[in-house]
């Protein structure tokens, strides 16, 4: 079951860069939600939408080498963007055959505590590790931010790679969230202007945002119908 | 249905034709065909009944171990569906959801599969092995429990796995993979865009016309064995003109069904049929010997699971005798014609079903079914035949319609429960002769699930006449052995769509997937390079405190 849907989707999960002369730096993953090249992503790696590209790494699976040094990045653009979710929509700039299998897209609403989830990204990325990790967790709680986001909280440690990865259901093999980090209760609680300067806490439980918000970015794109 | 609430997929818009959509070349030549052969077997009865004869009696003689042999492939195949890795793909895609309930989906299933047969031969056929045993000492209560085996064996697993396999396949090819709900589209994996050209065209006539021939003469035959029903009881006469008049009534009311469509029709008359037809079961079930009958059920089934590999394998090959050629061999033959037709309506009505809940339902619940049937009637001429006054045995042998009546008349109200049986006699009819013009409304139309009106009528209308054609001229015999030696070439297809759809499924899946092709990619290449991490869990806006809307809270 879990070894299907890892490779469902991993071919799906593409790296995020930023392209800085013939240099590229890794920003966090990104996973394509439609065939015209709609990828979606956490909003707040993309805060600067300048020079994106995303780089697609060769997944056969046996073996790759952890580190590419050459990379063939596509240039993609935000075409929507919400903060407030953490959510961002992204359009791959140039053509490129694209085929996605059916229904991939889920809800939350079927989605209980204790549920099997999958997490897919570039978890160390910045280390130059162009390599997809699948790491495999259960839905520890679902909870309402302080400003009313609605978030999944698994219990696999998300490294900063993994952020905007898929949140994969595996009894329904659907995404049915946006990686958004490792989840920090202390930072928020201290919630002073320097939070960024205390070393996190090494807690292994992660959070991602609900695939709604992501789903309604596509909506105002029109790329779903209903 | 109407055609836009339908949950089905559409076959791809054809330019209409007299607001007909047809196929042009499985039309017309398939109503040709009909139409020469009916001709042919009015005028040249004898030499076609010989000609099929002998054709049959080879078939069976030469190749009876390839069909015994095809018969437990497929079973096997089917039931390895059921366990495998594609249980969960459903027909019609992940969002597909069952069009008919799962009562009504088993209510179709099983008067479209076994119909009227049962009917006959659940009491006949357990009296005929009970008598001339193949394989214990007549007349002996070992001679009964191998008769309601072969009995269990020629109406149970076997062929529901072969109406799985042809209705799976269908119901795969047309609602997973878009392609037209007709017997051709089985093939798309070894012949590709081949099954739009004659080939698929072939395939497809050769389809329609067995499925007429096969509908048309059980209707003809058929209609002869109610009218010996009806003499033996109300002393009707058994003449042409109450037959012709049979086969008008049924043909009219299977129009009406056919016409009014799955939903408002075909499915109604279906759970009619059932509830009727347990209405007579548990009747028979309460006034014959109940207690005798529950213990036969669970030694029955106990037996058939026991003896199941030694009695499916089993080809007479020692005992060097030709029992075997008139009975199992003719009934996969039988099964195996029948499959076309069976196998497209089961798709037709399973759609958003899994493979698993299809196999569960198509192979499972109609076998239980049919053992229950066959236990209460088979059983309870056998409790007659061994323990009470007999008769039946001998009833079977002049006459096997009227054996049912025989049966009935041994119990009280027999007046009633005959009328009732009557009654069940002819709802089977109809929802044969509806299903049957459904399917070959729907193959000639290149695969429209919803084909128009007119055409259902003129199929519905068609199979009618043929019967009626037939029951006049004579040659129902001869072209029912035609239907059936169909069945070899048959047996050869169906292990062909083990192997496609078995392929079809594989790629269905492994194409589930997202593929990317950079083979286009004429951009720079860059280097990559190690990068600061950005520590900003708490910056995200997520974990920003909303700002509280004193007004409102003031209101408040």
């Amino acid at each position: 079951m879990l070894q299907a849907v890892t490779h469902k989707f991993s071919s799906g999960c593409m790296m995020l860069v930023r392209d800085q002369e013939d240099q590229v730096s890794f920003l966090g993953s990104a996973f394509i939600v439609h065939h015209g090249g709609y990828l979606l992503t956490a909003s707040h790696i993309v805060e600067d939408p300048s020079a994106l590209r995303v780089v697609p790494t060769a997944s056969d699976d046996r073996f790759s080498k952890m580190t590419i040094d050459r990379v063939a990045a596509m240039p993609v653009s935000v075409v929507q963007i919400d903060p407030q979710h953490d959510v961002a929509l992204l359009k791959i700039e140039q053509e490129v055959e694209i085929a996605v299998p059916d229904d991939f897209l889920g809800s939350t609403e079927n989605v209980r505590t204790g549920a099997s989830v999958l997490n897919l990204g570039y978890a160390f990325g910045h280390e130059r590790m162009h390599v997809i990790l699948a790491s495999n967790a259960v839905v520890s709680a679902m909870i309402r931010s302080p400003n009313e986001s609605r978030l999944i909280l698994f219990d696999s440690m998300a490294h900063d790679g993994n952020r905007g990865g898929p949140l994969i259901h595996v009894a329904d093999g659907h995404i049915i969230g946006i990686v958004s980090g490792r989840f920090e209760p202390a930072e928020v609680v201290r919630g002073s202007k320097d939070w960024d300067r205390v070393p996190p806490r090494d807690t292994n439980i992660s959070f991602a945002v609900a695939i709604e918000y992501g789903l309604a970015l596509m909506r105002q794109e029109g790329l779903l119908t209903n | 249905m109407s055609n836009d609430s339908s949950p089905t997929p559409e076959s791809p818009e054809r330019p209409a034709w007299l607001h007909l959509d047809i196929h042009p070349y499985v039309f017309f030549i398939s109503a040709g065909t009909i139409l020469l052969f009916v001709v042919l077997t009015l005028l040249f009865e004898q030499h076609v009944d010989n000609l099929f004869g002998r054709l049959q009696g080879l078939i069976s003689h030469y190749a009876g171990w390839f069909f015994v042999a095809t018969m437990n492939i497929v079973l096997i195949f089917v039931i390895s569906l059921l366990i495998g890795r594609f249980g969960d793909v459903r027909l019609g895609g992940e969002g597909a959801r069952p069009e008919f309930s799962t009562a009504a989906w088993f209510a179709m299933l099983f008067s479209a599969g076994m119909g009227i047969g049962l009917l006959f031969f659940g009491v006949a056929e357990p009296m005929f092995h009970f008598v001339a045993s193949p394989l214990a000492e007549p007349g002996t209560p070992d001679a009964a429990r191998v008769a309601m085996d072969f009995t269990f064996l020629h109406w149970g697993l076997h062929p529901w796995s072969i109406y799985a396999l042809v209705g799976l396949s269908l119901g795969f090819f047309a609602f997973n993979k878009g392609l037209p709900l007709s017997i051709r589209s089985v093939f798309y994996p070894i012949l590709g865009e081949g099954i739009y050209g004659p080939i698929g065209n072939l395939i497809d006539i050769m389809a329609t016309v067995a499925t007429m021939f096969g509908v048309a003469t059980s209707l003809g035959l058929g209609v002869q064995q109610v009218n010996a029903g009806l003499d033996h009881l109300f002393g009707t006469p058994q003449t042409t003109t109450v037959q012709l008049l049979l086969i008008a009534g049924i043909t009219a009311i299977a129009t009406w069904s056919v016409v009014k469509g799955l939903d408002a029709g075909i499915k109604r008359l279906s759970e009619l049929n059932v509830i009727i037809a347990a209405i007579l079961m548990f009747f028979v079930l309460l006034a014959g010997p109940t207690l005798f009958i529950f213990n036969a059920l669970v030694e029955n089934i106990g037996y058939y699971l026991q003896k199941f590999a030694q009695l499916s394998t089993w080809n007479e090959t020692y005992e060097n005798t030709e029992w075997q050629n008139g009975w199992t061999v003719f009934y996969w033959g039988w099964w195996i014609a029948w499959s076309p037709f069976v196998g497209m309506f089961i798709a037709r009505v399973s759609y958003g079903r899994t493979i698993r809940e299809f196999v569960k339902g198509v192979l499972f619940v109609p076998t239980l079914v049919t053992f229950v049937w066959v236990t209460t009637f088979g059983d309870s001429a056998l409790h007659i035949e061994m323990f009470g006054d007999g008769g039946i045995a001998k009833a079977v042998q002049e006459n096997i319609p009227v054996s049912l009546f025989v049966l009935l008349e041994k119990f009280p109200l027999s007046q009633v429960s005959a009328a009732i049986a009557i009654v069940v006699v002819v709802t089977f009819f109809v929802t044969s002769s509806d299903s049957g013009s459904l399917v070959i409304d729907i193959i000639t139309s290149g695969g429209n699930t919803d084909p128009p009106k007119i055409q259902r009528i003129f199929w519905a209308v068609t199979e009618g006449v043929v019967a009626a054609a037939l029951l006049l001229g004579g040659g129902l015999v001869a072209l029912q052995t035609a239907a059936i030696a169909t069945g070899l070439p048959f047996a050869i297809v169906l292990l062909g769509m083990c192997y496609s759809l078995r392929k079809g499924l594989h790629e269905y899946r492994s194409g589930q997937t997202f593929k990317l092709s950079m083979d286009d990619y004429d951009g720079p290449e860059f280097r990559t390079r190690a990068t600061r991490r950005m520590p900003t869990f708490g910056r995200r806006q997520i974990w920003v405190r909303k700002p509280i809307d004193l007004k409102k809270e003031r209101r408040s």
